[in-house]
């Protein structure tokens, strides 16, 4: 299951890519700024602003799935099994379902709309999630439909994943820009559901294998944005010998309104950036490490 | 070295221009209108195209004259600095309803005097019944005059401003000097045999010509002779050569070519300059600048007679000049084309006939100079072609970073195959240039208005068909249709019913503009831009009549986008999915959506059927068929020149309607695409603002199913972009890449850039169902600024205006 296509993605992978965004995620980052990518399954997503209160969802939900109350309308999610019932009956998009099911075959349609803008800036598709490895067969059709038309592929991911199943995606991925959140493992569990154990040795393995390795750094305050806690991110970026660039993410909170419409709360309120410069920093921190390094991608 | 100077800073000189110019109040120059009134006063029997030459001969001898302090570029347009001329042959009746109010205007405001005021209503009155306005009202048959009233067709522009939308032969202009044409002229005259009544009227012509050839050369001589005497008091030594270089110069190209790059680009002002005395319209456009001054200034380069440096600064000066035209254009047009564009057009890059890249060192001087002055004058065109260097785009890119929307690109790889599909000689095909806009023709080669004929509103005739040929805006039927809408059975029914109506107001465009060619043919010659353009002398005929060796023209279509959008929201929700049925939908459109349920449809309608602009065959494939039907018709008729002299005669489409999408907007009542009453249509071939949701790759796509070798009257595209998303290098490179893809590839049109302001995003923030197209990079993301939470929409804000 997929949750979004992005064409013209400028900044995640080499020229013009098109993303495809996986749905579900085990990791589950306090600060991430896709809610909607964590589920597996289809979920409501409720925007307010852009209700007008015609009732159309109202008119055909039963046992009082979503109701009006004091002239606001209110999802109630426990009661809802079946989301689908949702879909295209909101007129405005004020509530959508997210989750698309979405057959190889028109994914690759949806590609093949862009290539010849991937031919001239030597493009392609981006796969991102939520986490691909975490849907390893719809995964592994999409790979090879994707070679077998000649598409360069980046694999953006938190290596949060089975080995077995990157290892046998490495000869359809040209580029993994593989996610390095923190060096510290006790930090790293307070933040995510994750252990970081497994990533780092994904890391050692796919250095094994000399697959093309590029760390994006997700940079988010009173995580990890320390010069000191950059300082091991990058060390240990730069001690494998098939990673040679390195990408800092800057962090916005564009995420945060995302939370309530699909009936999450939000708890990590740290204020983003409003400048580069600790951002620029690192930057320098990298190259003097011999790394290629930018913000953003 | 170009490119380190770039971020250079102006010249004094220039900068103190460029502040005088900014500064100026705008008023009115009184000095044409009295001339003009006088001279058709007092030689009421004399031929019309005499009595125009011989006003235009006594505007150039009696107008007051000025060089302004450290000009170097000289020639002004009227007794001011940005003083605007009135024309009042072509029309006054605006002039007496809105003279009390130009002061006041909220924008583009002009002050004049009382004693000024007075006489201007006095040369209003003797006009008043003889104005090229009311002839052309006159000459439109009856129920095109009524069509005309009703705003589904507009060609009013045509009347109170004139032709215009020209290049004249500048490369020839500058090969000759101006004393050649007038012994060409001569030679002509003698060959006539006048026992016959047509050499009799080129007698006429050639008579003009020589009028207004002479009156040309005394009006460079005033300057000649001014620059001398101020120069006989000049205290500073430096500014008392410049005002001898100036005097020198004038002698020279009064009569003869110009002898090195200053003098040739002093000629093209000239030239430029009395183009837009004689005639009141607009678009009138420079050609390929890069390429008949390259040999002037290869010379001077070589001979180290002038540096890069001065170069720039005579560069600057010639676009200073050309923002000091200045025109005062009814308030109702003013409106929608703030700033009084006047769209003079610098064409630089493009081919030889070789294929080989024709950008030179001159190019990238007049993309530097327009880069560094930010005006409005030049419009600046690049021609792009497969084997422009990535050098030269990078260079173009950094210009448009600056935010004011040059250079535009025009596209060789689908232009050039048009034009030679059309029936141009492969030579001119491959010296195009643009015109006003985004329009092309061969300059000093093509007649007006190669686009700029009369608008056509498409969703007025959309509308008509939905309602049996019914036109709400004036509450008449002017061609019955095919039924209403509720008793359309099939899609297939709607597109009869389109088809019929479309193809009735396409004859009627026709019909207008006929009308509209007429009386500017009968009343209001253009003598100098006839001369100047071949085969006008050849032939002893004016454009209008014919003297141009190509003469294509085209008419402009306003609400492509919406047409699509509202073909398939019909298709699609009421026939396939009849989730709306068409009672319901005509009733809406009637109440403007009105209250909840209207409200709820309009949603539906915005929200659940494909929009053009997002690569979706569903809508793109509807609006291509829809727009053929209008190409398919408009085939069949031809211009007033056809079988005349010129190759062509005909028309072609065109959607280069820049601003009049607002304006026709207004006129419209609710449409199906879920656009409410008097909203904006979309502009061009532009997808409707906002509605264009999968980025620039989608939307150039869809932009090229539109059958664009049939739209030679322009495919018009704007692309909205943030400072930040082309901030870095390696998004410049990307932006070069789409380009090139779109070109090379996708064989678009044409291209141009918004760098979105400040003030955009504040509106976008307030307004954001308008701007869902408005993607803006945020340091390391690009987004959908309307999506952005308000507090980082404000951080997007205060740093865009930062970056500005
Ligand atoms: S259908 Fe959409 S707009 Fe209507 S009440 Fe439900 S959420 Fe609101």
């Amino acid at each position: 299951m997929i949750f979004n296509i992005q064409r013209f993605s400028t900044h995640d992978g080499p020229g013009i890519r098109t993303i495809i965004f996986f749905k579900g995620c085990t990791l589950k980052c306090r600060w991430c700024e896709n809610p909607e990518s964590q589920s597996f399954d289809y979920e409501l997503s409720y925007d307010r602003g852009k209700c007008i209160h015609c009732l159309e969802c109202a008119n055909i939900s039963t046992n009082g799935e979503i109701t009006l109350d004091n002239g606001k309308l209110r999802i109630n999610r426990d009661l809802i099994d079946d989301p689908l019932r949702y879909r295209n009956i909101c007129p405005t998009g004020a509530l959508t379902v997210m989750g698309e099911d979405r057959s190889i075959e028109e994914l690759i349609q949806e590609v093949k709309k862009d290539l010849p803008f991937f031919k001239k800036s030597y493009g392609g598709v981006t796969l991102s999630g939520g986490e691909p490895y975490a849907q390893p067969p719809f995964l592994f059709d999409l790979l090879a439909a994707l070679k077998a038309i000649n598409i360069n592929v980046s694999m953006e991911t938190s290596l949060y994943a089975d080995w077995k199943h990157i290892h046998k995606s490495i000869n359809y991925v040209d580029t993994f820009l593989a996610d390095l959140k923190h060096t510290d493992r006790a930090k790293f569990k307070a933040y995510t559901a994750g252990n970081l154990n497994r990533i780092i040795e994904n890391f050692k393995n796919l250095e094994k294998e000399n697959a093309p390795v590029i760390v994006r750094v997700p940079v988010i305050p009173h995580f990890n944005n320390t010069k000191e806690e950059m300082a091991h991110i990058i060390d240990f970026a730069s001690s494998l010998k098939n990673v040679h660039e390195i990408h800092f993410l800057p962090f916005h909170a564009l995420g945060m309104g995302k939370y309530g419409m699909v009936g999450k709360g939000y708890d990590f309120t740290e204020k983003f950036f409003r400048d580069d410069k600790e951002l620029n920093d690192y930057v320098a921190m990298a190259l003097k490490k011999g790394l290629k390094a930018n913000i953003g991608g | 070295m170009i490119a380190a100077r770039i971020e250079e800073e102006l010249s004094q000189r220039i900068r103190n221009l460029k502040e005088k110019h900014l500064q100026t109040r705008p008023t009115i120059c009184m000095d044409r209108a009295k001339i003009y009134t006088a001279v058709y006063k007092n030689n009421e029997a004399r031929p019309v195209i005499i009595k125009r030459a011989v006003a235009l001969e006594e505007t150039l001898k009696n107008m007051s004259i000025f060089i302004e302090e450290g000009e170097l570029i000289v020639g002004n347009h009227s007794s001011k600095l940005r003083a605007a001329p009135i024309f009042p042959e072509y029309a006054v009746s605006w002039i007496l309803k809105e003279l009390d109010e130009f002061d006041k205007r909220p924008g583009d405001a002009f002050y004049l005097t009382e004693a000024d005021k007075q006489e201007l209503k006095e040369i209003c009155f003797y006009w008043k019944g003889k104005t090229l306005l009311e002839k052309g009202y006159e000459m439109m048959p009856d129920l095109m005059r009524e069509i005309h009233d009703s705003g589904i067709i507009r060609a009013e522009g045509n009347l109170t401003s004139g032709d215009a939308h020209i290049a004249v032969h500048f490369e020839k202009i500058l090969k000759l000097g101006l004393n050649a044409y007038l012994y060409q002229v001569k030679a002509q005259r003698e060959r006539l045999d006048l026992t016959d009544w047509q050499d009799l009227k080129k007698e006429q012509f050639y008579k003009a010509v020589e009028i207004v050839l002479k009156a040309v050369e005394a009006f460079i001589g005033r300057f000649e002779n001014l620059s001398v005497i101020m120069s006989e008091v000049e205290k500073d030594p430096q500014r008392n050569k410049e005002l001898l270089a100036i005097n020198h110069n004038c002698k020279i190209i009064s009569k003869d070519p110009p002898q090195n790059f200053y003098q040739a680009l002093q000629l093209v002002y000239f030239v430029q300059l009395i183009l837009q005395i004689e005639s009141n319209g607009h678009s009138v456009s420079l050609g390929r600048m890069d390429q008949y001054l390259y040999s002037f200034y290869k010379h001077d380069i070589d001979n180290h007679r002038i540096s890069d440096d001065f170069v720039m600064e005579l560069l600057e000066s010639t676009w200073l000049k050309l923002l000091s035209i200045n025109k005062i254009r009814p308030w109702s047009h003013t409106r929608y084309s703030a700033g009084s564009p006047l769209y003079q057009n610098v064409t630089i890059g493009g081919q030889t006939l070789e294929g080989k890249d024709s950008v030179n060192d001159l190019s990238a001087l007049i993309l530097e100079s327009v880069g560094r002055l930010r005006l409005t004058q030049p419009n600046l065109s690049v021609r792009y072609h497969r084997g422009m260097s990535e050098d030269f785009m990078m260079k173009c890119m950094k210009v448009i970073e600056k935010g004011f929307g040059m250079p535009a690109f025009n596209n060789d790889e689908i232009v050039i195959p048009s034009l030679v599909n059309l029936g141009i000689e492969e030579e001119d095909a491959y010296n195009y240039s643009a015109i006003g806009c985004i329009e092309i023709a061969v300059p000093g080669k093509w007649g007006y208005r190669c686009t700029g004929m009369s608008f056509l509103n498409f969703m007025r005739v959309f509308l008509a068909a939905l309602n049996d040929g019914y036109d709400r805006g004036s509450g008449k039927t002017f061609c019955k249709g095919n039924g209403r809408f509720e008793e359309f059975a099939s899609f297939e029914e709607v597109m009869e019913a389109w088809k019929k109506q479309v193809e009735f107001y396409t004859k009627a465009t026709v019909m207008i503009d006929t009308a509209v060619d007429t009386v500017l043919e009968e009343n209001v010659p253009d003598v100098l831009c006839s001369a100047l353009v071949d085969d006008c002398i050849l032939r002893g005929k004016t454009l209008k009549e014919g003297g141009a060796k190509y003469d294509f023209i085209s008419g402009l279509q306003v609400g492509i986008a919406n047409l699509g959008n509202s073909l398939a929201a019909i298709n699609k929700l009421v026939f396939e999915e009849e989730r709306i049925t068409p009672a319901e939908l005509m009733k809406v459109l009637a109440n403007n959506y009105k209250d909840l349920e209207g409200e709820k449809i309009r949603q539906l309608l915005l929200n659940h059927v494909p929009k053009y602009g997002n690569d979706d065959d569903y809508v793109d494939l509807l609006l291509k068929e829809a727009y053929t039907v209008f190409i398919d018709e408009l085939k069949k008729y031809h211009n007033t020149r056809f079988g005349r002299g010129p190759i062509g005669g005909t028309y072609y489409a065109g959607t280069s309607s820049i601003s009049a999408n607002v304006p026709s907007g207004a006129v419209v009542s609710a449409t199906p695409d879920g656009r409410k009453a008097h909203k904006p249509l979309a502009e061009g071939s532009s997808p409707s603002s906002g509605t264009d949701r999968l980025g620039p790759t989608a939307v150039f796509k869809s932009v090229s199913k539109l059958p664009t070798h049939r739209i030679l009257g322009g495919v018009l595209l704007n692309q909205k972009l943030s400072p930040s998303s082309i901030e870095q290098n390696r998004d410049k490179e990307k932006l070069i890449s789409i380009l090139r893809t779109f070109f090379d590839d996708l064989k678009g049109w044409h291209v141009q850039y918004n760098i979105v302001s400040c003030e955009t995003l504040i509106e976008a923030k307030k307004n954001p169902e308008n701007y869902g197209d408005l993607v803006v990079r945020v340091a390391g993301y690009s987004a959908f600024f309307t999506t952005l939470s308000p507090d980082t929409q404000d951080d997007i804000i205060d740093r865009t205006e930062h970056s500005l």
